[in-house]
């Protein structure tokens, strides 16, 4: 210690020890059907991905409760997959269904099947430490674009994160760092934090002193506004509605943010993004406007990363009148990691909290304008802001 | 506890309702429509948090025609009413307007 007094102490406190309760996202649906097995390293284990002969897809524990095989590199046979050790055959409710070579399979063969859900093209895992099945309000809504031809396909793209997923919903409640990480330019921001739903309303216009498609300092990018409604529908699928200005043409958008933990410390963070097809766009071109607008999201998400892997947790964030409600967020998110007949009324009671931008707006305009009179002028771009 | 007890409005607020401990510049505001008591805090004209608790969002009429018509109360960005309860107690004073 060297004796200075009233110095600011960061509480790093720890990561919860056991995982959040909700539904997780493991990745799109198709590519899971093309019949080999997947591998899935989440909830401090491994866990194996299969069709049935019907298609249907299923999450076991990857490893073999006979001696331990990885599921996940061996066989689907029928409705059961396979181990590569000695062939025992696990069925989608997690029961051993047949060991050739044996006389009988014990009763107690028996692993972990995961309760799935399909859904906007899509799998589903729902975890709880209680082993309780989901509430029905407890769901992945049904975005109606992933349904119609009228809007693209699905990008998808991931990457893994070594922090506690707390980073990533934290963001939920941020404004400022839209401006600093992202090159966007908050005017309204507001969150709506009520049951297992936490809400952000935002709007936007991209800086106009960095390319919103690169990143990279412009002398004067053409400004983009963007409304954006983004939902958490539990502890880790965040569905963000967006409207953008695509050459001067209002562009319909939906993002999907999500994650599933790895352990304490790591998670696989995905995000996914379809657009509406404009008059006059064929599929194809359709899929590239979203596969840019994906680009340019995960340029975002690689700049939070930056960010996550070299902070330190802290549990006691040092806030100003202009942040947002970082400490309603978290008591929210901390409903997931309690067993359901302990999570007090207030904490899951609705809070709404709307930040006053004006003070942010006129410090980032003046910074916007001198970044802008020390800089060449260069051509404008067409990406919209990130709205993570 | 911080009890939603002897505010005044047009209906007094509903027994067994839940209460939470009151924030920092918190004010209990009636919703000037329905009788809804919420805790509002402003830290500027601009900024609003308001805290609800269940028997509120349960007694707040424009959730009530909403969620009557399919929607959920998360996903409703606000009740418009109680929003004009809120400016006008900013207003008159009875709403404190400053930085915690």
């Amino acid at each position: 210690m060297n004796g200075q007094s009233g110095v600011r102490s960061i509480d790093v406190g720890a990561p919860p020890s056991r995982f959040a309760r909700g539904w997780h996202c493991l990745g799109l649906a198709r590519p899971l059907r093309d019949g080999s097995p997947h591998a899935v390293e989440a909830f401090g284990t491994k866990l194996v991905v299969y069709a049935d002969a019907a298609g249907e897809l299923h999450v076991l524990d990857a490893f073999c409760r006979h001696m331990g095989g990885d599921l996940s590199r061996g066989t689907i046979k029928g409705d059961a997959i396979a181990c590569p050790f000695h062939d025992w055959r696990w069925g989608a409710d997690g029961k051993c269904a047949q060991i050739p070579y044996s006389r009988r399979v014990p009763p107690t063969a028996r692993t972990r099947s995961w309760r799935t859900l399909e859904r906007n093209q899509q799998l589903f895992i729902w975890n709880d430490p209680q082993g309780n099945p989901p509430p029905d309000e407890v769901t992945i809504p049904r975005i109606e674009g992933a349904y119609s031809d009228q809007w693209s396909n699905w990008t998808w793209d991931s990457l893994i994160v070594d922090a506690n997923c707390r980073e990533v919903v934290d963001n939920v409640v941020d404004m400022a760092h839209f401006f600093y990480i992202h090159f966007a330019f908050p005017t309204y921001f507001r969150n709506v934090l009520e049951g297992h739903i936490a809400s952000q309303y935002l709007r936007t216009r991209s800086r106009p002193d960095y390319a919103p498609d690169t990143g990279q300092p412009s002398g004067g990018s053409a400004e983009i506004g963007l409304t954006s409604e983004a939902a958490y529908y539990g502890p880790s699928y965040m569905i963000d509605y967006l409207n953008y200005d695509y050459h001067g043409t209002p562009m319909d958008a939906v993002l999907i943010n999500c994650h599933y933990p790895v352990t304490p410390e790591r998670f696989v963070l995905q995000w996914g993004v379809i657009v509406k097809k404009l008059p006059g766009l064929t599929a194809e071109q359709a899929d590239k406007v979203a596969a840019k607008f994906a680009k340019f999201v995960g340029l975002g998400f690689e700049q939070d990363v930056e960010i996550w892997t070299h902070k330190t947790r802290i549990d006691n964030p040092l806030l100003c009148a202009d942040d947002g409600p970082v400490y309603q967020l978290r008591r929210w998110y901390e409903q997931f990691y309690l067993d359901v007949e302990a999570i007090p009324a207030d904490m899951v009671a609705r809070h709404e909290f709307e930040i006053d931008t004006t003070r942010a707006v006129e410090a980032w305009e003046a910074e916007v304008a001198a970044n802008l009179a020390a800089r060449q002028p260069a051509p404008a771009a067409d990406v919209a802001a990130s709205p993570l | 506890m911080t009890g939603h007890t002897g505010v005044a409005g047009p209906l007094l607020p509903l027994e067994g309702q839940q209460s939470f401990q009151r924030g920092p510049g918190e004010t209990e505001i009636c919703c000037a429509g329905c009788g809804a008591v919420v805790l509002a805090a402003k830290f500027s004209i601009q900024h609003t948090s308001v805290q609800w608790d269940a028997a509120a969002v349960r007694r707040c009429a424009e959730f009530g025609r909403r969620v009557a018509a399919g929607e959920q109360t998360p996903l409703i960005e606000r009740c418009e009413a109680m929003r004009a309860s809120i400016e006008a107690a900013a207003l008159d004073g009875r709403l404190p307007v400053a930085p915690p």
